[in-house]
């Protein structure tokens, strides 16, 4: 058995004496956050025995501690969608409303994790991955009590950044291919305007939050923004406060077993069996897109398209870090290229990337099979009762009428018509050369 | 192996005025991430604003305080924009802070202490020659007892729709309220016992204001601190040779715990530049 643990950025390797386990549970669910809270309280509701480890001190991560408080799009339906409404019913008349408040999200997360018969650590961080084999057998973990051992059937990295897999040396993706920067964040102010609770966020800036001293920066600096820092304060508009937790956009990435890219959507490669829909736009934060692909510059500079919704089939594959039967992750650090993380990362999205987890670990351990052996069938099966899983398919959008063609290059909104033309490639070229050379209409011109 | 001849122990008021004094040569780590967490993210304003500066540091910032309204002349605090002043004060002035960065090991060395930290970057060694704990928590995951705790509790801001001229009254004996800068700037606190835990803490507000009575229905929780109070011994305490405790949180306000910070480092004068260690 080998001990990983993170040292100056890389995962180093030595032989392990007998680790100290106190408890071998069947699922270790690391990062409670947006993901991992509905992992862990998806595994314990299977009846399987859980532990939480989780570096602050709630669960909810972005969501909760992050006080992005809203949806911006994603898939509806999962367990999400009933922890939310718990939230609510303990929301009203103790906390001011707002969609729902971060505690009453707390809360109700944290209730249902107890009923749901998962153990916690808060503030606690995992200090080393114990391997065998391909196989995650167990962590170690520093928390307010000091260091503590524990092995694990199934693994659940719920990081965001698959901090625990990129530990435990798989390898794994930052940024985009021209500069490793990542999508900028956004760091929330809490307030009540007018009477009314809100969280008002912009962009703050870019950040390498796998970087410790980028990370410490960024969270001073960005509190000192206009946004934040007022010449003067008064009570009209009445700060709450500046969440604990940066807005991350996007994380480290795995190579997974099978890897979603921006590429496949716009060529029409649908996976194998995908297990949902992950639904919003192309929602890049660059302010410097001449440093995005040439793909992405096409789509959102080029065909304006940045608005465009997107329903991108993610398979079971792209939550399995390649190299290990018995982890995956959940989150934003799903196998999937930095342009499409623009477009994957939406938190109702997330939220259903936990309970997939959850039900894919129980499959597993069930079965007594690698993550990857598992039924994606009996999967969908498992996911069913809760929505989580969708299987209806966007209607293309993508134009191949000439006339069609034409008449969106004409209007107002070009889009769709380009990036059709650019599909069609070659074929239409005679009558674009064509269009160009008429004199009747400015647009086509 | 680096060396820092002072490691200060939390990104606190005392810890940032300690380092401000000591300069370059202290390394400044906390587990949470956001510095002046103590009387900041735990909504707790203190008291005894009355007290005169005693210090040019202190002096600038109640002058950056009181020009941005987030001091008034009564002493009272807006303490939610403390956070983003602060940590202006801390660009101008000083080194980064290691943020969301915990101690995992502290052991004797010839020159000080071998202290392992670990945070994303991962985990790391060196050698400091003094440490400075200025947390309330203290190190308790490393087997050191934490300094004595006074009182605990978990606070939350409240609103009121139409809040003039309104004091909301305590309806059970571990209800206390403090006053902020605004009207409807009102902070709920709820004492807890020492070892209460998050769940705990959560669990005990909500239940109490789910049952607070009917002159206080209007009165709702905005947002919950996000970290406890800590009311703390106050030190300077020896914990071991070079290593000592001085809590910020045992201060009666933040200015206080900063002026101490950096009186405290002044008197006792941290002298050398970084220097490298053979391995």
């Amino acid at each position: 058995m080998n001990l990983s643990q993170w040292i100056h950025k890389e995962s180093v390797q030595t032989k392990a004496v007998k680790p100290n386990f106190e408890r071998i549970y069947d699922v270790i669910v690391v990062g409670l956050g947006t993901a991992g809270a509905v992992s862990a309280i998806a595994a314990g509701q299977l009846g399987l025995t859980v532990l939480g480890i989780e570096q602050q001190n709630s669960m909810g991560g972005t969501g909760t501690n992050g006080h992005v408080l809203g949806y911006y799009f994603g898939s509806r339906g999962g367990l999400f969608e009933q922890l939310d409404e718990r939230a609510k019913q303990l929301e009203q008349g103790v906390y001011m409303a707002y969609g729902p408040n971060v505690e009453a999200k707390k809360l109700a997360l944290e209730q249902a994790a107890l009923e749901a018969g998962v153990a916690g650590c808060y503030e606690s961080v995992v200090t080393g991955v114990y391997t065998d084999q391909g196989k995650i057998m167990g962590l170690r973990w520093i928390g307010p009590n000091g260091v503590h051992e524990a092995g694990c059937r199934v693994l659940i990295d719920g990081t965001g950044d698959a901090s625990i897999v990129a530990m435990a040396g798989c390898p794994t993706r930052f940024g985009r291919a021209s500069d490793r920067t990542t999508h900028a964040y956004s760091s929330v102010v809490s307030l009540i305007d007018n009477g009314r609770l809100k969280a008002f966020y912009t962009d703050s800036g870019y950040v390498d939050h796998t970087d410790a001293h980028d990370l410490s920066k960024e969270l001073i600096r960005s509190a000192t923004l206009p946004t934040h820092l007022k010449e003067t304060y008064n009570g009209d508009v009445r700060l709450l406060k500046v969440a604990p937790q940066l807005g991350v956009r996007e994380g480290r990435r795995i190579v997974g077993e099978q890897t979603v890219t921006f590429a496949q959507y716009v060529d029409d490669q649908e996976a194998d069996k995908p297990l949902f829909y992950a639904y919003a736009n192309l929602d890049n934060h660059a302010k410097d897109f001449a440093l995005e692909s040439d793909l992405q510059q096409d789509w959102t500079v080029v065909s304006g398209l940045w608005s465009l919704k997107m329903a991108v089939p993610i398979p079971l594959g792209a939550l399995i870090p390649r190299g290990l039967d018995n982890a995956l992750v959940a989150g934003r650090s799903l196998a999937v290229d930095h342009d499409i993380a623009a477009c994957v990362r939406m938190k109702r999205d997330m939220h259903k990337c936990g309970e997939i987890a959850a039900k894919a670990a129980y499959l597993a351990i069930r079965n007594h099979t690698a993550i990857r052996d598992i039924s994606v069938d009996e999967l969908l099966k498992l996911l069913e009762p809760t929505g989580c899983s969708s299987s209806e398919k966007q209607e293309s959008p993508w134009l191949t009428d000439r006339e069609a063609i034409r008449e969106g290059l004409s209007s107002d909104q070009p889009g769709i018509a380009i990036w059709s033309v650019k599909r069609l490639g070659r074929a239409l070229l005679a009558e674009l050369k064509q269009w160009c050379e008429q004199r009747q209409d400015d647009h086509l011109r | 192996m680096k060396y820092y001849p002072l490691l200060v122990v939390g990104a606190t008021f005392t810890g940032i005025g300690i380092a401000k004094a000591a300069g370059q040569n202290a390394l400044v780590v906390d587990s949470y991430s956001q510095p002046g967490h103590e009387f900041i993210a735990c909504y707790r304003p203190g008291g005894h604003w009355d007290r005169s500066t005693r210090t040019e540091q202190g002096e600038r910032l109640l002058r950056q305080l009181v020009q941005r309204h987030v001091l008034d002349a009564d002493g009272r605090l807006h303490i939610p924009a403390v956070l983003p002043v602060w940590c202006e004060f801390i660009r101008q002035e000083l080194p980064t802070p290691l943020l969301l960065t915990t101690i995992t090991d502290i052991r004797p060395h010839p020159d000080g202490y071998a202290v392992t930290i670990f945070n994303v970057s991962g985990l790391e060694t060196f050698i400091v020659g003094r440490i400075i704990d200025t947390t309330a928590q203290g190190l308790a995951h490393l087997g050191v007892a934490p300094p004595a705790v006074v009182g605990k509790s978990i606070n939350a801001m409240l609103h009121h729709p139409e809040p003039a001229g309104l004091t909301p009254q305590s309806f059970d004996r571990r209800v206390t309220f403090a006053r902020g800068k605004f009207d409807s700037e009102w902070i709920l606190k709820v004492e807890l016992q020492p070892s209460d835990d998050w769940i705990t803490a959560r669990r005990k507000l909500h239940d109490l204001w789910s049952a607070r009575p009917e002159s206080l229905r209007s009165w709702k929780i905005a947002a919950v601190a996000d970290t406890f109070e800590l009311r703390v011994q106050q030190g300077p305490s020896e914990i071991k040779p070079n290593w000592l405790r001085l809590p910020s949180g045992a201060y009666a306000n933040l200015l206080e715990a900063f002026e101490e910070g950096v009186l405290f480092a002044g008197q006792r004068g941290v002298e050398h530049e970084p220097i490298a260690v053979d391995p």
